[in-house]
């Protein structure tokens, strides 16, 4: 570990630490609808309500919600997938990209319509511009939104008192938009401009380098892709490298920005949630539940990264961190940023729903690789996407209450809700789905040829890189291990089912959750009434999702990450299939 | 061709999210 690797993660800390407050509080102005705006604003959105046909002053029910949610989302995936399927006759297309076959224009369609962003295809070599920003932008800020709408509206059935409604899911998504999420990408896309970020239209530049070969430079619409690629938790890079290509990424500032908007709303949504139940400390304790994992998960991999690889002990490999270079596990991470920011950076990418990449996770040290898939796989609760950290964390939280009431007998409550039997079914259906795909389809895709025929290795590594797409997949991070060749028709048809039930087959109990909380009176406090903003609660919480966590994948972990550790320290390594 | 089989693939996935949440309905009611 290097003390440059340090002082990047403390100046994270605190920059992230100190926009919780200013930006919780306005997202929670924003969705109350207490903030003014200029008159033309209003009258903008009260023109999209009308041109949609939609009552903005007309609540809606959990099923009401769920629905409409669902269908949008149905018909934005439609779109998307036509769009590519027809991206050749239309403009915008320098470059004259052809039709995107089939399979994968429906695993790309689900991919971004769930803000997964899992992406089977390079997109310098694969997509029109047209279709990078009408199709994959347009629905990196839907799906942000539609998460936060979500979270917001299970945070109503905790605030409200004997309500039958939870929100508008139209009003809500319009608001998140148009006012929160817009106003940061537009700042954030000028100013990756103004540090070298592409945004153009003009097709690729045919370069002749220093050595007189000939190079195309891939270009386009970047920056305004870019920065609502790392706000949404989206993830899809414009090019194949994500942030680790240059174009994406130019400079160490810029990767602290980026890294920053990956976390800019989940962690601000935790003082919203303070803000909204009217108990600012409420809001706290979970953050601090969140940056308790996150940084017990950053250290273990920032040790693994620093260290020199062992496989490579013997050989004439210089591995010590010195001027010249940052240390350390090198392989696949970016000369650039070195050892700490590649840790920190791939830390957020999984502990987030982004799965945007500044190095190949791929080739981290075996444990590394457990805890960016372990970050996944426990829900991406630590802090999360904009929206299904705070829901996810939620999940957990009723959970735990549900034990603590069992351990010393009482009705579980939080926030003064009774938390009912159907409260925890609904929360056990969610936190469940996700591992039926995590699992059971690598269990099918380990035995089948098609599942195989996309390893580049054999043994644990490969049965990672198979755990790990999937992981991505259902958990909607769409960050890749690498080394596997997942544009298939297997893998493209499964990856979608694993993302499309990963968003959706959560969703919908998270809703019903609301409905049924918001129907209810509150109670209030009573001696017996277990604290939840205290470190104990806190404790038992983080004890909670490790333990489910640690008991849901244990075994799938085992057979990877784990046993590759141990066959790596006994020099055993595997041959390429 | 593939394209219907592609959007029929979806719509039965919507299908299936909503008999989802009756069932979920259902639950919350009982």
């Amino acid at each position: 570990m290097t003390w440059q690797g340090g002082l990047q993660i403390a100046t994270f800390a605190v920059l992230l630490t100190a926009a919780v407050r200013p930006l919780g509080a306005y997202i929670a102005g924003v969705v109350e609808g207490r903030l003014k705006w200029p008159q033309a604003l209003l009258a903008f959105e009260r023109g999209l309500y009308r041109l949609a046909g939609v009552d903005p002053t007309e609540e809606q029910g959990w099923t009401q919600y769920a629905v409409a949610l669902v269908c949008f989302h149905f018909f934005g995936i439609v779109l998307l997938y036509g769009l590519q399927r027809v991206q050749g006759l239309l403009p915008l297309n320098p470059q004259q990209m052809g039709a995107v076959t089939s399979d994968l224009a429906l695993n790309t369609a689900v991919s971004f319509a769930t803000n997964t962003s899992w992406q089977s295809y390079a997109g310098e070599t694969t997509l029109s511009y047209l279709s990078q920003m009408a199709g994959l932008t347009v629905q990196s800020f839907l799906s942000a939104a539609t998460g936060i709408a979500v979270a917001l509206a299970l945070v109503r059935g905790f605030a409200r008192r004997t309500s039958k409604t939870i929100g508008n899911f139209w009003v809500d998504l319009t608001r998140i938009t148009l006012y929160v999420l817009l106003p940061i990408c537009i700042v954030a896309s000028l100013f990756l401009v103004v540090q070298g970020v592409p945004q153009t239209l003009g097709g690729y530049v045919d370069a002749t380098t220093l050595e007189g070969a000939h190079q195309v430079l891939a270009r386009g619409p970047v920056a305004s892709q870019e920065a609502i690629k790392l706000l949404s938790g989206d993830g899809g890079g414009f090019f194949n490298a994500n942030s680790a290509h240059p174009y994406e990424n130019p400079n160490a500032l810029t990767g602290l920005v980026e890294m920053l908007l990956i976390f800019l709303l989940g962690a601000p949504l935790t003082y919203t949630f303070g803000r909204m139940v009217g108990d600012q400390r409420q809001g706290w304790a979970l953050y601090a539940a969140m940056a308790v994992m996150f940084l017990a998960g950053l250290a273990i991999v920032y040790w693994n990264e620093a260290r020199p690889n062992p496989a490579l002990a013997g050989l004439p490999v210089d591995q010590a961190a010195g001027p010249a270079q940052a240390g350390g596990n090198m392989e696949g991470k970016e000369v650039r940023f070195g050892v700490g920011q590649s840790a920190l950076f791939a830390n957020l990418s999984t502990a987030s729903s982004d799965g945007a990449v500044n190095s190949m996770h791929d080739s981290f040290m075996p444990l590394s690789g457990l805890v960016l898939m372990g970050n996944m796989m426990l829900d991406e609760v630590i802090v999360g996407g904009p929206g299904s950290g705070l829901f996810g964390m939620l999940l957990f939280v009723i959970v735990t209450v549900f034990v603590a009431g069992l351990m010393i007998g009482r009705t579980p409550e939080y926030l003064g809700n009774k938390i009912g039997a159907n409260e925890v079914k609904m929360a056990m259906l969610a936190l469940l789905v996700p591992p039926l795909f995590i699992l059971g389809m690598p269990a099918i895709a380990t035995v089948l040829p098609a599942g195989l025929a996309g390893l580049n290795n054999t043994g644990p590594h490969g049965f990672s890189e198979i755990l790990y797409a999937y992981t991505s997949g259902a958990a909607t991070n769409g960050s890749a291990f690498a080394g596997l060749n997942a544009n298939s028709l297997f893998y493209n048809l499964t990856l979608a089912a694993a993302m499309f039930a990963g968003r959706f087959l959560v969703i919908v109990p998270v809703l019903c959750i609301a409905g049924l909380l918001v129907a209810k009176g509150r109670v209030p406090p009573a001696m017996g009434t277990l604290p939840t903003h205290g470190p104990l609660f806190v404790a038992v919480l983080i004890g909670t999702v490790v333990i489910v966590g640690g008991l849901t994948f244990f075994p799938a972990l085992a057979l990877g990450p784990i046993v590759e550790h141990f066959a790596m320290a006994k020099g055993v390594l595997y041959a390429s299939p | 061709m593939a394209d219907a089989l592609m959007i029929g693939i979806l719509s039965a996935a919507c299908a299936f999210v909503a008999l989802y949440v009756r069932a979920c309905t259902q639950i919350s009611d009982s």
